[in-house]
């Protein structure tokens, strides 16, 4: 169950991520990596990451990003790791 | 990896180019009228052409997916646009000996105009939510404060001026005032991100455009202006401030990809 989730979250953060646009997708994998040495499914247990990459690329602007991964995960978040991750992203 | 240092490297890049440009058309027009006509126009060709190919490197790169891959697409519209026109501009007056203004490149540069908003429009699509009516108000003020000026020694200076003429030319400063807002909105969207470096110039590009386009109309008025008067050299660092916004934006999401071989492992 725990790893449908994470796929959940994994599948809002690439949505949202190309949204934006391919290169942001895959600078956002790339910097991930090379600041945290993790992927993009380490997100769901360290958010903080992802946000730090999204913070160096579009300085508070991230908050807009984050707001979209957020959209996608609306229905679930009265899970409560789901809800944990919305907050710890947040932050 | 687009490092630190490298950013600072391609800054005194940006300010070499800037000094070398602005001097050699001082030098031309040192030279003689003649010189600086034929030396000015003929550097129109590689700058504008170098803001064009980085249009379309980046273009490419983001391909037609999200909203950023569509606002480099219009981005390069404009590019392609506003390279036209100075094309046009150059064989009007080197090839056919006519007066480059008004004329056909005229169109080029007006039609540039809603391209560059569409792009600057859809590369914020995405942050909208973070879009304040305040932000949009000071946007707009400042933009208002541009245009006051502009407009006025526009009108004033076009009095001995066609009526033609005189409307084209007040359109400029309207179109630059017009596009002047969301980049005013970037650098305020963006304050801290990698991506501000590449609003910072377009604001700084856009504003030497205003004053440019000011200049450019009043010393029409006596008759003064002309290819390679000192007017020129802000023109041609506009095109110089956007070339290098496109091209650090081009290194900030070039920085990484390279080192993975495999993209697709790092999900």
């Amino acid at each position: 169950m725990i790893e449908a989730r994470k796929a959940l979250v994994v599948m809002a953060i690439e949505k949202t991520l190309l949204e934006v646009g391919r290169p942001t997708y895959y600078e956002v994998l790339a910097k991930l990596k090379e600041n945290h040495n993790c992927y993009l499914s380490d997100c769901y247990e360290n958010p903080e990451y992802l946000s730090n990459v999204l913070k160096e690329l579009y300085g508070q602007s991230r908050l807009a990003i984050i707001s979209s991964i957020e959209k996608y995960l609306a229905e679930m978040s009265t899970q409560e790791d789901i809800a944990n991750f919305i907050i710890k992203i947040s932050e | 990896m687009h490092t630190g240092l490298e950013r600072v490297s391609s800054q005194r890049f940006m300010l070499l180019l800037l000094a070398s440009t602005g001097v050699a058309i001082l030098i031309a027009e040192y030279i003689g009228k003649e010189t600086a006509i034929v030396f000015t126009n003929w550097i129109f060709v590689p700058i504008p052409g170098a803001m064009l190919v980085l249009a379309t490197i980046s273009a490419k790169k983001h391909g037609i997916t999200g909203d950023h891959g569509k606002a480099w697409i219009s981005f390069l519209v404009f590019a392609a646009s506003w390279f036209i026109a100075e094309q046009v501009w150059l064989i009007e007056e080197l090839f056919y000996h006519q007066k480059p203004f008004p004329s056909e490149a005229d169109f080029f540069y007006i039609i540039g105009y809603p391209a560059y908003f569409i792009f600057a429009i859809l590369y914020m699509k995405p942050f909208k939510s973070l879009i304040t009516k305040k932000m949009i108000i000071f946007a707009s003020l400042v933009s208002i404060a541009v245009l006051i000026p502009s407009m006025y020694w526009t009108l004033e200076s076009s009095s001995d001026e066609d009526s033609f003429s005189i409307i084209l030319g007040a359109i400029y400063p309207v179109c630059d005032s017009i596009v002047l807002i969301p980049a005013v909105i970037g650098i305020r969207l963006f304050f801290g991100g990698q991506v501000n470096f590449l609003w910072s110039l377009m604001l700084i590009g856009i504003l030497t455009e205003v004053i440019a386009d000011t200049g450019f109309q009043y010393f029409s008025l006596d008759d003064s202006m002309y290819t390679g008067h000192p007017v020129d050299i802000l023109f041609l660092w506009s095109y110089i401030f956007f070339a290098f916004g496109i091209y650090d934006n081009i290194e900030v999401f070039n920085s990484k990809m390279n080192a993975f071989k495999n993209k697709e492992e790092l999900r």
